[in-house]
């Protein structure tokens, strides 16, 4: 009577499983481990050579600083854009939600070459703000976040959209009837549901704007030490053969952003969270 | 939803204006650049500037890549998807976040990955070389990198797909008697096909115009190793701004075919979805 | 066809959900598998099909061992809870699945799935889509498409489930009925003790992995072999005490001197158990000496039958139901007093 029976299971998993560990392995597991290997091997002194260098220290800063901020201004325009779209009867109301996904449509380069058209200071927003703001976009700061901006955009949008839209409104009604200002139903009511999708949307505009190059290198003007960006900086190390300095430069990048995944993630899964 | 949307008050009015004057600055308008500045010279202008020889050229050889990467990658994101969602096995976590990985690396460290494997200094560069093999700044290179960058993007449409569907669809083919072919073909795929052309068109528009890994494994040589994107990137330095857009306009049409056909899924989903009470 | 299973074991980590689990189930049988969920029953059932992995365990179809034969080769009609029917496909696909699969002739696919939606009667249905159907329609395009193939056996996981009350009953005997016609041996999952008694030939009840009682509905519900299972049939006062001298004493010297429904347990502890309809109520004036005394706590009417709340001197609650007339001729109220006794009773050693 004893024995044990065999697992029914569905079709396809040595199919599957060998196809995938080799696409997998080839493709993604093998660069990855030359990286991590090459990143190994370069002698600590060197590590320590070429971050000390305050050119790789501004790109970095510039990267990580701008895609936070780029993604801290995405969540907020993202949200209000989510919230409109969700809450809203209004004519061009499809046009706008449309509008929302082009970013995904537009090659990077292509994005970035636009951009600088018109933000740069012979484009017509460019030469608006410099003229009645005194204010320089592109070939500045300000011009690496709005790229960023651009691209982070539509990831907040299309993560706190679909929440907000399962959202009962029957939650600020009742919130309402129990005396709560539209302050107190905004902060108590519908920001804890909202929380996780909005770190969500956050990380993943954050994780691409950290390593985002093609729309930003253009208006970016990349100015070692203040508007040069990592992943640039990569590039020319790698021009000049310097193969160490640029794989110590990316696996600083890669590394830093996944720990900083890594902690996003962790905030979203607060206990009491669903 | 409807049951959602408010009355429109001065608030709102005021949200909604924002929220489109947002949208339009950023996003709208550097898409109607693009067709603005591709048509300036009038249709004709637009015709001469694709047809131009050597961005025909950039042109046959992203379509080159495309069609290595979309194939590989769609195979791929199959037979993932299908052991993801439907084996329980050690490191299937492991498998996920290998899945995801490319979406977190900057395009740029994606072709240095390559560098570092192909490049003369790297693991195999001088065996390659002695062997007179050309991957990196060649089109080999171009498409391992186009691979990795659009690795995940099949298989994240199928993945959630399958795993929102569950199994008993499958399990009742085979309490039926379908075999592991039929299965497949009656059942699974016709089940995610729509999910499954939204995930070619959407990595087919991104090997398309993907350009920071390739700018990196490309060694930008003219006429031969110069992608669209590359190309576009070139004419706009030489301040050929209207046929870097015009060049730029088909790499956007792929874009939005893709989102169209999104919407299209988006709609038809319910269908193939399970019936849950 | 008849079912042999013996010994079967299936854990979850060191939870068994099949605990030495055997079964005969004879040709042409209608056999239902009750219990609460998590008892074991859709484990069983699944294990039959050959979709669940087992311990320990055999399975024989009509004496040849089938344990290790793929699900798709055993030749079952499974109905799942959902239906699992394929949304891409409409109906007439649906049900000429396992016809397809078998590469039958079209004009033989098309002559059999006409006969089939005429048994379950949507002969008119045949190009609609799943997602364009009610819950009684997918259950029996459901059904139909497990019966293409002609199966040896038609197991159901909670056929009702996901149905309203009245699609459900009409469902119930519609099933039953087919079932006289097709004499397809049949197993089906229910937690609904009514659906079971009312639909099977047998009904088994399950708990903790266990087989708590297999038999005819009659002798199940009136001889039910433990406090579980008369439990779970619904409607019962369990009380526990003990058997001393050939009565049932119990909290706050209760006494019930009645002899045992089913059969009667040795001297020690033993709960026990009186159906609601089975305690009698009257007035106080109107007591015997043996009659517990109780108060009227509450007075739940729903139409011809009401249930009474009453509390004992020993402070358990107790519920009896009677006839609307029994409640007009008592004419009790809240709050007052009155006594009941034991009509039929059962014992089980606690």
């Amino acid at each position: 009577m004893a024995g044990r029976a065999k697992v029914p299971r569905l079709p396809g998993l040595g199919l599957s499983s060998t196809v995938t560990l080799l696409w997998l392995g080839a493709l993604a597991l093998l660069p990855m481990a030359a990286l991590v290997i090459q990143a190994a091997q370069v002698p600590l002194g060197r590590w320590q050579a070429v971050l000390a260098d305050p050119r790789v220290l501004s790109a970095l800063g510039l990267s990580f600083s701008g895609a936070l901020v780029a993604a801290l201004l995405a969540t907020l325009a993202g949200g209000l854009v989510a919230w409109v779209l969700v809450r809203y009867q209004f004519a061009g109301r499809w046009m706008m939600d449309a509008v929302v996904d082009l970013p995904f449509a537009l090659p990077t380069a292509v994005a970035g070459i636009a951009l600088t058209a018109l933000w740069g200071p012979d484009g017509i927003f460019g030469s608006f703000c410099k003229q009645f703001l005194g204010l320089d976009v592109a070939f500045t700061r300000v011009g690496v976040v709005l790229a960023l901006v651009f691209v982070g955009l539509p990831f907040v949008v299309r993560t706190v959209q679909p929440v907000l839209a399962d959202l009962d409104a029957a939650l600020e009604e009742a919130a309402a009837c129990l005396g709560a200002s539209q302050l107190q139903v905004l902060t108590k009511v519908l920001l804890p549901p909202l929380r996780p999708a909005l770190i969500t949307g956050f990380s993943l505009a954050f994780a691409r704007g950290v390593g985002e190059f093609g729309s930003v290198v253009f208006i970016a003007g990349n100015l070692p030490n203040r508007t040069e960006i990592a992943p640039l900086l990569v590039v020319t190390r790698l021009e000049e053969y310097d193969y160490a300095g640029a794989t110590v430069l990316a696996t600083t990048l890669l590394g830093g952003s996944l720990v900083l995944l890594g902690l996003l993630t962790r905030l979203q899964r607060r206990p009491g969270q669903s | 939803m409807s049951a959602q949307q408010q009355r429109m008050g001065v608030a709102a009015w005021i949200a909604v204006a924002l929220a489109a004057a947002i949208l339009g600055l950023l996003i709208a308008a550097p898409m109607a650049m693009v067709v603005g500045q591709a048509f300036s010279k009038g249709l004709g202008g637009w015709w001469q500037a694709v047809t131009d020889e050597e961005t025909l050229r950039a042109l046959r050889l992203t379509a080159v890549v495309a069609l290595v990467a979309v194939p590989i990658n769609t195979l791929g994101g199959l037979a993932a998807a299908w052991w993801i969602a439907r084996f329980r096995f050690p490191g299937r976590r492991l498998a996920v976040a290998l899945l995801d990985l490319p979406l977190s690396v900057s395009p740029v460290v994606a072709g240095l990955l390559f560098v570092l494997l192909f490049g003369t200094q790297g693991w195999w560069g001088q065996w390659l070389q002695a062997r007179d093999i050309k991957v990196l700044f060649a089109v080999p290179g171009i498409a391992l990198a186009t691979l990795f960058v659009t690795l995940p993007m099949v298989a994240r449409e199928l993945l959630p797909l399958l795993q929102s569907q569950g199994s008993d669809a499958d399990w009742a083919a085979v309490t039926l008697g379908a075999s592991g072919r039929q299965l497949f073909w009656w059942v699974v795929f016709p089940r995610m096909r729509w999910a499954v052309l939204y995930g070619v068109l959407l990595t087919a528009a991104r090997a398309l115009g993907e350009f920071g890994a390739v700018s990196v494994v490309s060694g930008h040589i003219r006429g031969e190793t110069n992608t669209l994107p590359l190309h576009i990137e070139v004419l706009y330095a030489e301040y050929h701004s209207q046929q870097a857009f015009a060049a730029s306009s088909l790499l956007v049409l792929a874009g939005l075919l893709a989102l169209v056909v999104r919407r299209v899924v988006a709609a038809r989903l319910p269908k193939g979805a399970p019936h849950v009470h | 066809m008849s079912i042999e299973v013996s010994g079967l074991v299936r854990r979850f980590g060191s939870h068994p959900a099949l605990d030495n689990v055997s079964l005969h189930v004879g040709d042409g049988e209608l056999v239902a598998l009750l219990g609460p969920s998590g008892s074991g029953k859709t484990t069983l059932l699944r294990a039959i099909a050959g979709l669940e992995p087992l311990d320990a365990g055999r399975v024989t179809y009509d004496g040849v061992d089938v344990t290790d034969a793929p699900a798709r080769m055993r030749g079952v009609g499974f109905v799942f809870q959902h239906y699992a029917l394929f949304g891409h496909l409409d109906v007439h696909e649906n049900v000429a699945f396992a016809l397809r699969v078998r590469k039958r002739p079209d004009a033989e696919v098309r002559a059999r799935v006409a006969e089939l939606l005429d048994l379950v009667q949507l002969g008119g249905f045949a190009d609609r889509y799943p997602d364009q159907l009610s819950g009684g329609q997918r259950q029996r395009v459901a059904l139909a498409r497990a019966l293409a193939a002609e199966p040896r056996v038609l197991l159901l996981d909670e056929p009702f489930s996901a149905l309203d009350a009245q699609v459900r009953k009409d469902l119930r005997r519609w099933l039953r009925s087919l079932h006289d016609r097709i004499r397809t041996t049949c197993l089906f999952v229910t937690h609904d003790q009514e659906e079971a008694f009312e639909l099977a030939d047998r009904v088994v009840v399950f708990h903790k992995g266990r087989i708590e009682q297999d038999g005819p509905p009659r002798q199940v519900w009136r001889q039910p072999s433990s406090a579980f299972v008369l439990q779970f049939l619904g409607h019962v006062n369990l009380m526990s005490g003990e058997r001393r001298g050939g009565q049932w004493v119990g909290p706050g010297d209760l006494r019930w001197l009645g002899a045992p429904q089913g059969p009667d347990v040795a001297e020690g502890p033993a709960v026990l158990g009186v159906r609601h309809r089975d305690l009698a109520v009257r007035l106080s004036a109107q007591a015997g000496p043996t009659d517990w005394p109780v108060t009227v706590e509450r007075i739940a009417t729903s139409g011809w039958r009401s249930e009474l709340q009453l509390r004992l001197t020993n402070g358990e609650l107790l519920t009896a139901e009677v006839s609307g007339d029994e409640l007009d001729e008592l004419a009790l109220r809240t709050g007052d007093a009155a006594a009941v006794w034991v009509r039929h009773g059962y014992l089980f050693a606690a």
